[in-house]
């Protein structure tokens, strides 16, 4: 009968199974060895790395490297392959990539450090970078770089991976920097009201008030605001990104002050002041109602929609996605990313996401140098991971590199296999091959670059990552209810002072 | 409800053998649940230790469990857990019990297909998406229902109702049953048609109206399905999640805020994730829902003879 | 005493079809419903359509355009996807429906020892589940991870159908299997002649959770596999369109973000609007057993 071998194939599956269990209870308490084993592995091999570059000059050049990535480098789809080719041509190395899906990324990465069964090379945030590197995860490559030809090249803009070190010591590498949000007006909306671009913050306050009181639409209908923003403060560092002109010099988080000593910026009074600003604009209506509860695409959305006039968003390639769904409904509109207001300065860019040597890979100089040296090589290297594969993701013509569809979703041009070009932080020996750049994209890049500084560098240890969630969450309540409750300014730093004070003490004295 | 013969029980070893190819049957079923729910049950173990991705397993007793319940924030979330999920659970059933009892009533077939389909439909979106278009409609800027409300003079002003403390359990609840209320009729309507016609017909015929029928031959033939569909779900009440999660923001925590959640918050921000401590909240959630079922169980079995097992 | 038979053709026989002030009610509160109901689904389904979707509550499109939907249907990409959807979906349902029964099967059997242990067991899985991790490091030790089969396998053991299965299993008569047994079946005789094809109802409502459960996966996908080529259709789905993180990238020429993002919400709940009405005929009707009549 039918059913009768479908039960006896599961009996045999059921079999089957039972006998791979047997190798099970070998594996599983390997698990528990091999993390420790690398924890002990890492000190071993910082003390002996900086005696064998500096005896000889001798790395050797791997032969595969294992690389686990997240949505951020190019997917099989887009052309994975071709690239991995290419690279092997340049180098003779076996690139081995595991792609994983963006949302889960940080759950695999776990999964795979718990496991013992790691990549050579991960990619990591910030956040997650400052962590795994004092758990002792990840390799110590400051001799690398230090004794570097690309150091020594002078290429590259040594601030950013200035900014990695940690301890005096580097454990991760960024071809790129971090980007950070400029905001973004509705030029229609200034011209048909007669405004200039806003220098202050008075006058940015008055084109949002104009834009929320005088019909900047002309549809008769008393139904824009000013600003939107996807929270009053964002959910990660660097916390102000949302509505920076609002929040000015404040920041609302622990930092380190010039003279070394930490403090928690939310208990300042930079950060009182900047909760009055959004208080009092909130209850003038000039900042989104909603916008407690928007979502990051309910925010394009609304912006996009002419809702708005205004919007923070990242600089560089969003302003051209940003302009053109605006054109879509509002033929006429266009859109222009402003320098930082004078009481704001400068607009934040944050620490960028890193690729890192893991403690558990072989040949981390070997690594650094064929790897990461060849993402920032000036030439083809770069070429290679920043626009790809010629003839796959890009074209050659008289003026220089054009890009192609991205060979996965036809109807969208390819943006770049890992490293954005328009955020790379080396330079080319020669020049940047693409032919040309949309004028968007390269202006609000250069405005963000003109007013911008780096973010305070984000820290991370035992007392930190024991109170971090409540501490996020007393402060993004007392905001909220600041802002947009009844909770007036004193209050709240009161209420914050009387939840948070121990832990804020706590945290403050194994800093400093 | 079957009933049991009435033989006195033959001895063990007889029975053993008479069932001998029923426990064949169930060897597929032992199986599996041997190596996908037995095996990684182990893994519980971890709620006694702490385990990061960096660290192996290190034994740390009940501290995971001090530190969920010793924050403040966990009294309130648990309680939230409870009333939310609770309240989900019977207003849920409820509903789709109801609407299962009007379906089976509709008379043309092609019009019960059309709203059987129709309304299980809201269960294939997902909550993200869900979420998305209940926040538009239920904006206080020109929001659908706002400007319906005003309009009909129920309320002065629009009312921003997923950042309203008073108003978000409301929402919830609602959201809950337009998109879930569907999927539940599938069990019910497929119980209400094993139900003899002839009963209905004799019912007829001695003269009972609708509601009589429905007392006296639909809902004794659901009583059995509902309780079951009750008391399972039961298990899973700690476990409300992503529902919350798409509909909450941070000035409805105090009502909104549910266990999971919480803990989601908790991991989120601490970038060595201590498996341990999620392990050990999974074993709290468990021990609730696992006395929960008990408790239902033995309550059922006093009330109508019978339980779940 | 109340035998629920399943009978032919459940529904014309004990309805009257006079149109009383009950039906009219009844009529009259399920327009409301559907009305209620379908208006935020009209919603995406507009915007599905609607060029310029505006942010805002329409419901007649403001410019009529199936680009969206041209867009979502041409990219092929999401074919494979699909296919591999359907896969797992038939297989767990199989699997899922062929376990569910056998075990249901077994726990109506009262006589037999062992039972209520057996029915403690089954649902003690059901309310003690390990973590991500140990099921992450069995799966990974099985040698399943980055397979199909780490989706359809712990998937089609669910107690929680299980039980529900064993409930309309409980609905059998004892006579019918008494008189079976005295005709000399086997347990797997009776099983297959009597219990599966008075089940129809079961099986097409749990086979149809199966399904949508099977249907719907995406956390365990996006965890045990890693290979793109066995990615399923809802996480494509999610990653190519549906993701704030690729419509980064996306320069969508002319087309509203917000259209292709509906149509294709609206392409990924086209199989269960069709797989229900197909499964809705085994609701209404049954086999007549008029023959077991006391």
């Amino acid at each position: 009968m039918k059913l009768s071998s479908k039960k006896f194939f599961s009996l045999g599956l059921g079999g089957l199974l039972a006998f791979s269990m047997v190798g099970c209870g070998s594996s599983s308490s390997s698990t528990s060895a091999s993390p420790e084993a690398s924890t002990e592995a890492t000190p071993a091999a910082s003390s002996e790395a900086p005696a064998e570059s500096a005896a000889t000059d001798e790395v050797v050049k791997p032969e595969k490297i294992s690389m686990m990535v997240n949505g951020t480098f190019c997917d099989v789809a887009s052309g994975q392959a071709d690239v991995v080719n290419k690279y092997k041509e340049l180098t003779g190395i076996d690139l081995e990539i595991t792609t994983i899906d963006h949302n889960s990324y940080n759950d695999q990465l776990a999964l795979a450090f718990a496991s013992g069964d790691v990549a050579d090379v991960v990619i990591l945030s910030a956040e997650y970078y400052a962590a795994y590197a004092t758990q002792g995860a990840l390799a110590d490559i400051t001799s690398y770089w230090e004794a570097s030809e690309t150091k020594a090249s002078g290429r590259i803009d040594e601030t950013y991976i200035d900014s990695l070190y940690i301890d005096d010591t580097l454990y991760a590498f960024t071809p790129a920097r971090g980007n950070g949000c400029i905001t973004y007006l509705r030029q229609d909306w200034l011209d048909k009201l007669g405004l200039a671009v806003p220098t202050t913050y008075d006058e940015y306050i008055k084109v949002l008030e104009a834009f929320t009181t005088q019909d900047p639409d002309g549809n008769g209908q008393n139904d824009t605001y000013g600003v939107t923003g996807a929270g009053i403060i964002s959910t990660e560092a660097p916390w102000t990104n949302y509505l920076p002109e609002f929040w000015q010099d404040s920041y609302p988080d622990f930092y380190e002050k010039e003279d070394g000593t930490w403090v928690d910026g939310f208990g300042e009074q930079a950060t009182a002041d900047a909760l009055q600003r959004l208080k009092d604009a909130y209850s003038a209506g000039i900042i989104d109602m909603e916008v407690t509860t928007n979502k990051t695409s309910a925010c394009r959305d609304k912006f996009y929609n002419g809702k708005c006039g205004a919007f923070t968003y990242w600089a560089g390639k969003w302003n051209m996605t940003i302009d053109e769904n605006v054109k879509n409904l509002f033929p006429d509109a266009s859109v222009v990313a402003i320098p930082a207001i004078a009481e704001l300065g400068s607009y934040t860019e944050r620490q960028s996401p890193v690729i890192a040597i893991t403690s558990k890979c072989e040949n981390p100089a070997g690594v650094f140098k064929y790897l990461f040296e060849t993402m920032v090589d000036g030439g083809e290297g770069q070429t290679l991971f920043s626009y790809g594969v010629e003839g796959v993701q890009y074209e050659m013509g008289a003026d220089g590199l054009t890009q192609l569809a991205d060979p996965e979703t036809k109807d969208t041009t390819f943006s770049t296999v890992f490293v954005d070009p328009v955020l790379m932080i080396a330079d080319w020996t020669d020049k940047d091959p693409i032919a040309a750049r949309d004028e968007r994209i390269s202006t609000s890049n250069d405005t963000f670059l003109a007013s911008s500084k780096l973010a305070p560098v984000i820290v991370s240890n035992d007392v930190m990552s024991n109170y971090a969630a409540s501490l996020k969450d007393i402060r993004t309540v007392i905001v909220s209810e600041v802002v947009t409750g009844d909770m007036t300014v004193e209050e709240g730093m009161a209420s914050y002072q009387e939840q948070a004070g121990s832990m804020v003490e706590e945290i403050l004295a194994s800093l400093n | 409800m079957a009933t049991q013969p009435k033989v006195a029980k033959k001895p063990l070893k007889v029975r053993l053998y008479t069932y001998r190819w029923f426990y064949l049957m169930l060897v597929p079923v032992f199986i599996f649940v041997f190596f996908f729910n037995y095996l990684p049950m182990l893994g519980i173990r971890f709620a006694f230790y702490d385990y990061t991705p960096f660290k192996g397993p290190t034994w740390c007793g009940m501290d995971n469990f001090t530190k969920l319940l010793s924050n403040a924030q966990f009294w309130s979330a648990f309680s939230n857990t409870w009333i939310l999920s609770v309240g989900k659970l019977i207003v849920n059933t409820f509903a789709s019990v109801l609407l299962s009892l009007l379906i089976n009533e509709i008379a043309g077939i092609h019009l019960k297909k059309f709203v059987q389909t129709l309304v299980y439909l809201p269960h294939f979106l997902s909550w993200v998406v869900v979420a998305s278009i209940f926040s538009i409609i239920l904006s206080p800027q020109n929001g659908f229902v706002n400007d319906i409300l005003v309009t009909l003079g129920i309320l002065d002003e629009p009312v921003y109702f997923l950042a309203d403390t008073k108003a978000w359990r409301w929402v919830f609840f609602i959201v809950n049953v337009w998109k879930d209320t569907g999927w539940g009729t599938v069990i019910f309507l497929a119980t209400l048609t094993g139900i003899s016609p002839e009963l209905y017909e004799a019912a007829r015929m001695d003269g009972a109206t609708r509601t009589q029928q429905m007392k006296y031959i639909t809902l004794p033939a659901l009583a059995d399905t509902i309780i079951i569909v009750l008391i399972l779900n039961l298990a899973k009440i700690m476990n409300l999640f992503e529902s919350v999660l798409v509909m909450y923001n941070p000035k409805v925590y105090g009502v909104a805020d549910v266990l999971q959640t919480y803990v989601y918050r908790q991991t989120l921000t601490t970038q060595v994730p201590n498996f341990g401590y999620s392990t050990a909240v999974g074993l709290f959630r468990s021990l609730i829902g696992c006395a929960l079922v008990l408790g239902c169980n033995w309550a059922s079995k006093k009330v109508r003879g019978r339980g779940i097992i | 005493m109340k035998s629920k038979v399943a009978t032919a053709s459940a529904d014309s026989g004990r309805k009257s079809t006079k149109i009383d002030g009950f039906t009219i009610l009844n009529g009259i509160f399920f327009l409301i419903t559907c009305i209620i109901i379908i208006i935020p689904l009209v919603k995406v389904f507009v915007d599905s359509i609607d060029a310029k979707a505006a942010y805002g509550m329409n419901l007649i499109p403001n410019e009529f355009s199936l680009s969206g939907y041209k867009l979502v249907l041409s990219t092929v990409a999401l074919y494979k996807p699909f296919f591999i959807s359907c896969v797992i979906t038939v297989a767990g349902t199989l699997i899922g429906l062929i376990l569910c029964t056998l075990g249901a099967y077994v726990l109506i059997q009262f006589d037999m020892p062992g039972r209520t242990l057996f029915s403690y067991m089954l649902l003690f899985t059901m309310i003690f589940q390990a973590g991500m991790v140990p099921m992450y490091l069995n799966m990974k030790s099985l040698g399943l991870t980055n397979t199909l089969w780490s989706i359809i396998l712990p998937g089609s053991i669910n107690i929680y159908n299980l039980i529900l299965m064993r409930n309309f299993f409980e609905g059998i008569p004892q006579s019918l299997f008494e008189s079976a047994e005295i005709d000399g079946c086997t347990p797997m005789g009776i099983f297959l002649k009597i219990v599966l094809p008075l089940s129809k109802a079961a099986l097409a409502s749990i086979g149809l959770m199966f399904a949508v459960y099977f249907w719907n996966e995406y956390t365990n996908v996006t965890i045990y596999i890693n290979d793109s080529n066995l990615q399923n259709f809802q996480v494509k789905l999610r990653s190519l369109i549906l993701d704030d993180q690729s419509l980064a990238a996306a320069t969508s020429a002319g087309i509203f973000q917000t259209t292709v993002k509906n149509a294709a919400i609206i392409v990924a709940i086209i199989p269960p609007l069709v797989i229900y009405p197909i499964c809705q005929k085994y609701f209404v009707t049954g086999i007549n057993m008029g023959a077991v009549k006391e």
